[in-house]
C-alpha cells in the first residue's frame, strides 16, 4: 500500500498529538460520595484520611506557599470567614493542601498557615498522594519550568476555587476565586444549621 | 467492503458525530470553579487563527478580555460545551470580552460553519487553528481547553475540559477580570 504523502502524515500526526480531555466528574449528575484521600497533617506528622472531614464543615483549598497572590487572597478569605463565624467556627475546619510538596515541608506549611489563622489544618503528601487527592476533587495543578537559573524558583498553576465539604464528607459547593467572603460565611452558616446541635 | 481508517476518519466518524445531538452541558461544572490560575503569565500571540476575513491577530484585541476556546467538531465534550459559550456571549453583550472558539478540524472553517448551522449558533465567530502551531504555542494542550487572556494578551486563567460557561459564578468571574 502506498504511504500517504508526508504533509498529510504530518497533519494526521499533529491532530493525533491533541488529546481529548476527559470531562470532569459531573457533580450534579450522580449522588455525591465522599472523596478519598490520605495525607500528612503538617502540624502533627500524623497520617490522616478523609475521615477528618466528618462531623465538621470544611473549607478546603489547594495551593502552595510560594504562590504570589491568589493563594494568600483565598486563605485570607477563609480566615476572615472563620472570624465572621464567631463561636460557630468551632464546628468549621479550614484546610490548606499543598500542590508543591517538594518545597512545602511540614515546617514550612505549619508556619505558613498559622500566619492566616491558628485553626488552619495544613496537609501535604508525596506527589502520588497529592495527585490522587487533587484528582479526587476535580482540581488540577501543573508545576512550571523555572524561569531563571535556580531550579528551586518556579510557579505552580493550580485550581483556585475553595471547596465546601459537609459533615458527611461530601462536597457541597465550590466557591470560585473572587467570591465575596460574606457569601462563603453565609453558605457555611446554612450548612451548619443542617447539622445537629453539638 | 472493508472499513479502512481513511473511511472512518473521512466519512463514518463525522457522520456519526453529526447525527449525535450537541448535548446540553448543564451537568458540567462551572468554569469559574474549575479555573486554573497562572502565576507566570505568558503570551499566546504566536497562535495562528484563521477567520472568514483572513488571519486574526490576538494583538488586535488588547484592552479586552479574550476567552480562547480550543475545540474540534469531532470532540464530543467540545460540542457539548459550545452552546453554553454562545449563551455567555449573549450575557456579555456589552462587556469588553471576546469569545473566540478556535477549531482544530481537517475541514477547517467549513466544519465550524456546519456545526454552527446544526446547533443554531449564530453569535460566535467561525475560526480555525493549526494543530502543529498549537502544539508549539501551548504544548500538551487537550481539547477542549479554554484560555483567558487579560487586556495585555497574557494568559491569566485556563479551564481544562468541558465546563459550564453561562452560570452565575462564571459570569461574575469573567466580568470582574481587569482589562488593564
Amino acid at each position: 500500500m502506498r504511504n500517504p504523502p508526508l504533509n498529510r502524515r504530518l497533519l494526521l500526526a499533529a491532530f493525533a498529538a491533541i488529546p481529548f480531555v476527559l470531562p470532569a466528574r459531573a457533580e450534579d449528575a450522580a449522588p455525591e460520595q465522599p472523596r478519598r484521600f490520605m495525607m500528612e497533617d503538617a502540624a502533627t506528622g500524623n497520617v490522616v484520611n478523609d475521615d477528618i472531614l466528618l462531623s465538621k464543615v470544611t473549607l478546603l483549598y489547594f495551593g502552595y506557599t510560594h504562590c504570589p497572590d491568589i493563594c494568600p487572597t483565598s486563605l485570607i478569605q477563609m480566615a476572615d470567614a472563620m472570624k465572621a463565624l464567631g463561636g460557630e467556627a468551632s464546628r468549621v475546619q479550614p484546610i490548606f493542601v499543598t500542590v508543591d510538596p517538594a518545597r512545602d515541608t511540614s515546617a514550612v506549611m505549619k508556619d505558613y498557615v498559622k500566619s492566616f489563622d491558628d485553626r488552619f489544618v495544613a496537609l501535604r503528601g508525596p506527589a502520588a498522594y497529592t495527585d490522587a487527592m487533587v484528582k479526587a476533587y476535580n482540581a488540577k495543578y501543573e508545576i512550571q519550568k523555572p524561569s531563571g537559573d535556580d531550579p528551586a524558583i518556579y510557579n505552580v498553576d493550580h485550581t483556585a476555587s475553595i471547596a465546601m465539604i459537609g459533615p458527611d464528607g461530601v462536597l457541597r459547593k465550590r466557591f470560585p476565586y473572587g467570591v465575596a467572603t460574606a457569601e462563603i460565611t453565609s453558605a457555611v452558616q446554612a450548612l451548619l444549621k443542617e447539622m445537629p446541635a453539638p | 467492503m472493508t472499513l479502512t481508517r481513511r473511511h472512518f476518519i473521512g466519512g463514518v466518524m463525522p457522520m456519526w458525530l453529526a447525527g449525535r445531538p450537541a448535548l446540553a452541558a448543564d451537568s458540567a461544572i462551572s468554569a469559574a470553579v474549575l479555573a486554573i490560575t497562572h502565576a507566570q503569565p505568558r503570551s499566546l500571540d504566536a497562535l495562528l487563527i484563521k477567520s472568514e476575513e483572513g488571519e486574526l491577530a490576538l494583538t488586535a484585541l488588547r484592552g479586552r478580555i479574550v476567552i480562547l476556546n480550543m475545540w474540534a467538531t469531532w470532540c464530543l465534550p467540545c460540542r457539548r460545551e459550545m452552546p453554553s459559550l454562545s449563551r455567555l456571549k449573549v450575557k456579555l453583550q456589552n462587556a469588553p470580552v471576546d469569545i473566540l472558539p478556535v477549531a482544530f478540524d481537517r475541514r477547517g472553517l467549513e466544519a465550524v460553519r456546519g456545526f454552527y448551522a446544526e446547533t443554531g449558533i449564530a453569535n460566535l465567530p467561525a475560526l480555525s487553528g493549526d494543530a502543529a502551531n498549537l502544539q508549539e504555542v501551548a504544548p500538551n494542550v487537550g481539547l477542549p481547553s479554554t484560555y483567558i487572556l487579560d487586556g495585555d494578551g497574557r494568559l491569566r486563567w485556563s479551564v481544562t475540559g468541558e465546563a459550564q460557561w453561562d452560570d452565575e459564578d462564571t459570569l461574575r468571574w469573567i466580568t470582574a477580570l481587569p482589562t488593564d
